[in-house]
């Protein structure tokens, strides 16, 4: 009988000043060496709940807390985050909020600095982790120089430079490309099941993570009960599932497939073999942004060789590619906000970097990957005010605009103390309001949760209905399955493959939805699609 | 209580050492400024330290502060240090601006702490050490403790008019206070019926001091209440705002 990793009784919490409770009534027992998958919609409590094992929540937020919490046999309330240093490793959703230090090197060794460790153990762990974690060559950079997925990689390893015991990581493959989610969890699984490390994580992207996890959290709602249970029990019932177990649960099979292997075995032939007509793209508008040719280097390294890219009224299209293979550089180029060294960016067939600012920011609208670097203002409504006044227009009903991203509650809330999903959408709706033409978004989807995900989805539909043109970098594979027109995949720098998406997934296995990669006719992709074709045939 | 007790022991000290040299019977006129307090500034400098450091220990022990309150007030410390720099006309300083916030928004000690303190690093990184930087740090930490005391009107607006009040009499007070560390040390031979000379009674030295406030202090000191009142008219609100969104996550409760 193994003893326990974590155990909760009766644990409530409420943030400071809150109307309600974010956990009500927790009582969860976890037994060591597990893999516990937390899932739950944004704002439900997820980052609350594994908060409390290190005891950030409450000694770091304040608030109201009650109950008993027990980790490693400690009292993280009472100890603290200092207190539980060296048994939990914490990996946050924004990695940048946790860096201290200019160097990976010296990031991966803070904790143990901290603790005064032997300079000689120190390199060895630091050289340790970061074999495990496949950033060796990144040792020598500076944390500012590396992007979105390689900073997310040095967090992880500096939380296990300690060797903790339990390792808690929230949403920690939401900026990783599929290949680099992949083997983190590759990674993640050996720490596991060879060296006993108990993993606690959330995520949204189940399709990544469902079929590695022993025990599922599934949190409702704030203040609600957290139900804990077997992975395949869970997503029979619960409203998010990976998408294989939604399209077993939707035809009736039993049990519930998690993985594309499992549901292969239930299918029977006549739907694999069913085709359906392809998604006709639609007719495409004229040109409205296009880069030719364009190279960008920061310094001695390419992010970008010779792009081309166009982009058309009423269309969406994907970018897509590994960590660090230049889609965010490509979009700030295509905005005008980085001049490429080579080749020209045309909005309306002008050169960008010839238009005066205004005129291009009426035009396109882009929603960065962290929101934070775009929220500003004390409330939520103030920043949609303050996007419409400053590009001249008028008002509106604001209530109206905010309830389509499922904000109507929170306008007079202050837009940096929301979760992580809900400022990813208070940052789109503020680009939104001005009605850009062009929009270009940098990852999305990133702390959406299949419910919002779907409503984005809708929307970016709608947008594209009205003739306004997007392009968005995204490693979210469902999100490119289930609306883009065109995905372009980037690889160091340089196009490699561009198409309908439904063809590039047959080409690129990596880039492929669960969906597409359980049928391989390159015509279904999403759920959605499968019961649209059976319901014909 | 604890707390209560050191501020007053800092307090009482620096007003003694502001004081005494009034009660002498010989005191060493006609010294150059910068030699006034040259034997008990020192001491008056390190005791005022060490009273700066136990606040911050009595809180500590006792739970009123703990390691978020001291990291804010280190950085807030650090931020008001290099406020100094801004330049402006005549007493103009930006220095007082978040003593007077903060004091009120975390309490008289915070305050008292940040005024102190916020002096004292300025002074190591630039402004410069001499005798008379004991006495900065106790007018500019009682512009904070001060600014702790006032009541919290419900009104945002009367809350802000009244630290804009406040930041307009401890502008020209900080002036009349700071003046009395050099005042009874000069005696040029003209003008002597500004300056004050031993034996003179009460009345007759505050006369002199008004006299010689008017005519050397008041324009200067004018500059900073004004300065102070237009700081916080302009920035108070977000900043007080911002504060006490902070102050929300000091401590938390256990039900």
């Amino acid at each position: 009988m193994s003893s326990l990793a974590a155990s909760f009784q009766g644990v409530h919490y409420k943030y400071p000043d809150a109307q309600q409770h974010s956990l009500a009534g927790v009582t969860l027992e976890l037994p060591e060496g597990a893999f516990v998958l937390v899932v739950g919609p944004s704002g439900s409590g997820k980052s609350t709940l594994l908060r409390v094992l290190n005891g950030l929540v409450p000694n770091f937020y304040g608030g109201v807390f009650g109950g008993v919490a027990r980790v490693c046999g400690r009292d993280p309330v009472a100890l603290g985050p200092r207190g539980m240093s060296d048994v939990v490793g914490f990996v946050f959703q924004d990695p940048e909020a946790q860096f201290v230090v200019d160097s990976v090197e010296d990031e991966l060794a803070f904790g143990m600095e901290m603790r005064a460790w032997p300079q000689a153990l120190m390199a060895t762990r630091v050289q340790e982790v970061s074999e495990l974690l496949g950033i060796t060559e990144l040792l020598g950079r500076r944390v500012s120089s590396l992007s979105g997925g390689q900073r997310q990689r040095v967090a992880i390893a500096a939380a296990l430079a300690l060797r903790p015991k339990v390792l808690v990581l929230d949403e920690p493959t939401s900026q990783l490309d599929p290949a680099a989610a992949d083997e983190l969890f590759d990674a993640l699984l050996a720490l596991n099941k060879e060296h006993g490390l108990t993993v606690i994580l959330s995520e949204h992207r189940l399709e990544r993570v469902a079929q590695y996890a022993d025990i599922v959290w599934a949190v409702r709602g704030p203040g609600q009960p957290v139900e804990a249970g077997e992975p395949r029990a869970v997503f029979r019932t619960s409203p998010l599932a990976p998408p294989v177990a939604m399209l077993g649960r939707a035809l009736g099979w039993e049990p519930v497939p998690l993985t594309v292997e499992e549901a292969r075995a239930q299918a029977r032939p006549e739907l694999l073999e069913a085709k359906k007509d392809g998604r006709r793209p639609p007719a495409p508008g004229p040109v409205r942004l296009a880069a030719l040719g364009i190279s960008y280097s920061y310094g001695e390294r390419k992010a970008l060789r010779d792009v081309s890219v166009e982009l058309h009224a009423g269309e969406i299209v994907a970018v897509q590619g590994h960590n660090g293979a230049g889609k965010t550089t490509l979009l700030k180029c295509m905005l005008g906000l980085l001049r490429p060294q080579a080749g020209h960016v045309l909005l309306d067939g002008k050169k960008v970097h010839d238009l005066p600012l205004p005129e291009v920011i009426r035009k396109v609208g882009y929603v960065p990957q962290n929101p934070n670097s775009i929220l500003f203002q004390e409330t939520v409504l103030a920043e949609l005010q303050f996007t419409r006044r400053s590009h001249g227009l008028k008002e509106i009903d604001y209530t109206a605009f905010l309830s389509r991203f499922g904000l109507a509650g929170y306008a007079e809330s202050y837009p940096r103390d929301l979760s992580q999903g809900e400022r990813q959408r208070v940052a789109l709706a503020a680009i939104l309001v001005a009605e850009p033409e062009v929009l270009l978004l940098d990852e999305p989807t990133l702390g959406l949760d299949y419910a919002q995900k779907k409503e984005l989805i809708g929307f970016l539909r709608e947008l594209r209905a009205q003739g306004v043109a997007i392009l968005m970098a995204t490693h979210d594979v469902e999100l490119v399955a289930s609306c883009a027109d065109r995905t372009i995949i980037l690889s160091q720098g340089q196009v490699v493959d561009e198409g309908p998406p439904g063809a590039v997934m047959l080409r690129h296995e990596r880039y492929a939805s669960q969906i597409a990669r359980l049928f391989g006719d390159g015509l279904r992709l999403t759920v959605e699609d499968v019961l649209e074709s059976t319901g014909r045939c | 209580m604890l707390n209560t007790a050191i501020l007053l022991a800092a307090s009482l000290l620096g007003l003694a050492s502001l004081f005494y040299p009034f009660a002498l019977p010989n005191a060493p006129q006609g010294l150059p400024t910068p030699a006034a307090h040259s034997a008990d500034a020192p001491l008056v400098f390190i005791a005022l330290v060490v009273l700066c450091l136990a606040a911050v220990a009595a809180n500590l022990a006792s739970r009123q502060m703990n390691s978020k309150v001291i990291a804010v007030l280190g950085v807030l410390t650090g931020m008001n240090a290099v406020l100094r720099a801004i330049p402006g006309p005549g007493g103009f300083s930006a220095i007082f601006l978040l003593p007077i916030l903060c004091g009120h928004a975390y309490g008289a000690t915070f305050g008292f702490l940040l005024g102190s303190l916020s002096l004292l690093v300025s002074a190591l990184i630039g402004a410069g050490v001499g005798p008379w930087l004991p006495y900065q740090m106790l007018c500019a930490g009682w512009v904070g403790m001060v600014a702790g005391w006032l009541p919290r009107p419900r009104h945002p607006k009367m809350e802000l008019a009244l630290l804009a009040l406040w930041g307009a009499v401890s502008g020209l007070a900080f002036g009349a206070i700071m003046n009395l560390w050099f005042w009874p040390f000069i005696s040029p031979p003209a003008q002597h019926h500004i300056y004050w000379e031993p034996g003179l009674g009460l009345l007759d030295g505050l006369r002199r001091y008004a006299l010689f406030y008017a005519l050397t202090s008041l324009w200067w000191d004018a500059m900073r209440a004004a300065g102070n009142v237009l700081l916080i008219a302009l920035f108070g609100r977000p900043l007080l705002q911002a504060l006490r969104r902070f102050q929300r996550r000091f401590h938390f409760a256990l039900a």
